[in-house]
């Protein structure tokens, strides 16, 4: 026999019944979505997007209630903003979002996750958040990156009700809805894109729905729990960066339970 | 009521476009890399399956490249490979070094061989073990599996022959010429 043969046969002793080619398929399609989705806003550094020129807009400039938002139902960090700093870490900057989520709406997080890049120092987190308005859990992400000039414009087709500005600062923000056609959605996310004048790229977002078990979307509540405003005001944050406030970093070292993206879905990280 | 592709506008029928190409590729190729996957991850379904789906995620989301790629089954296999070394290296700390084959007496080629044939794929090192899955499971040329690995002909050859030299001592019955 040769090895071809030697192969078959075990193949078919462990692998009798093949895989279930359709929920393959419909699992491949919602992740590829996903990764789409997170190489305009993620940390995959192959991809490559054409930065538009922006268009002029109206400055705007929302500010986000320093540490006199509503309370929660877990909140185990109280920052001090202006005091000591440290290196971010996944479970620092998973612990930071759920801290500014808190002070935009009242509601709990759950589920923390993330990934930090040891040599761009990108990272991105999300949480399960289940605002107290009870409609439903959301899915809300940071992403964090450092001097790749990408930003989102309003030339995307797919960004609905998009509105781009340039802040007194000179920090250029575009805030949109996206929606996508996967199993059991349409799936709703609302994104607030800000670059910032040190080239520092911040983007959150929050959505209607969280993932399913099979892989489908589970569309939990009507709209996304946070509005552009609250996205505004999380990403116009000073904090994000290289460091955040020590007492997140403290409060992250040995997070329990927190999810490692990089252990997680580690397959991701290869080339494609 | 008919949709038509005006209903639909541009940007929708490339979507269409784009999911029945992409189903197409994976009903064509599902079943050879999903065994292909079972032997790069030592027969563990779970993780073959993972592999398989983050696989075709990144292809689907590399769609437009992929499509325009010459060989869109030969980049798929490609993702695959490189998609598992990529998961190796990030758990490198965790693998058990493979220089030594225990030695082993020769066993009739039964079913307790064959599925030990999986776990002798596991003692290989993994670029070994990519390499005789592209050269003995699907069945590529020396120049296909260099040129999809990206590596030269000759290390495709000593890698070969090496991994050969030691499945030999599972498999007593192998063809020379496998």
């Amino acid at each position: 026999m040769n090895l071809h043969e030697h192969l078959t046969a075990t193949l078919d002793r462990v692998d009798e019944t093949g895989p279930d080619l359709v929920r393959l398929t419909a699992v491949a399609r919602r992740r590829g979505t996903g990764l789409r989705r997170r190489r305009t806003t993620g940390l995959a550094a192959a991809a490559s997007v054409a930065v538009l020129a922006m268009t002029g807009g109206v400055v705007v400039a929302i500010s986000g209630p320093d540490g006199t938002g509503p309370s929660i139902a877990t909140e185990p960090v109280r920052p001090d903003l202006g005091g000591a700093t440290a290196p971010t870490t996944g479970e620092s900057a998973a612990l930071a979002l759920q801290w500014t989520v808190g002070q935009q709406r009242p509601g709990s997080a759950s589920d923390l996750a993330g990934q930090l890049s040891a040599t761009s120092g990108d990272y991105y987190v999300e949480i399960h958040w289940d605002d107290a308005d009870a409609l439903g859990a959301s899915v809300v992400g940071l992403n964090v990156q450092h001097g790749r000039g990408m930003h989102a414009t309003c030339d995307d087709p797919e960004h609905l009700g998009c509105r781009a500005t340039r802040l007194s600062d000179g920090s250029e923000l575009t805030t949109y809805e996206e929606r996508a056609d996967v199993p059991g959605g349409p799936a709703t996310r609302r994104v607030a894109d800000l670059l910032r004048p040190d080239r520092i790229r911040i983007v959150a977002s929050s959505t209607d729905g969280v993932d399913a078990e099979d892989g489908s979307w589970d569309r939990t509540r009507p709209t996304p729990p946070l509005s552009l405003a609250d996205l505004t005001s999380i990403v116009r944050r000073p904090m994000w960066g290289d460091e955040l406030p020590v007492a997140f970093v403290d409060a992250g070292q040995g997070l329990e339970p927190y999810r490692d993206l990089d252990d997680h879905g580690g397959w991701i990280h290869g080339p494609a | 009521m008919t949709i038509t592709k005006t209903d639909v506008g541009p940007t929708a029928g490339r979507e269409v476009s784009r999911v029945q190409d992409f189903d197409e590729l994976v009903a064509a190729t599902g079943r050879q890399l999903h065994r292909a996957a079972l032997l790069l991850t030592g027969g563990d379904h779970h993780l073959a399956e993972d592999l398989l789906q983050t696989t075709y995620a990144k292809v689907y989301a590399s769609w437009s490249r992929v499509s325009r790629a010459d060989d869109p089954v030969a980049y798929t296999r490609t993702v695959l490979t490189r998609t598992f070394l990529s998961h190796r290296r990030l758990r490198r700390s965790s693998e058990q070094p493979s220089d030594e084959l225990p030695e082993r007496a020769a066993d009739p080629p039964d079913r307790a061989v064959r599925l030990d044939l999986v776990a002798a794929l596991q003692e290989l090192s993994a670029a070994d073990r990519v390499v005789v899955v592209h050269r003995y499971w699907l069945d590529r040329s020396v120049a296909e599996t260099a040129r999809e690995l990206r590596i030269s002909e000759t290390a495709v050859r000593t890698r070969s022959r090496r991994a050969l030299a030691r499945l030999r001592l599972h498999l007593t019955d192998l063809d020379e010429e496998s």
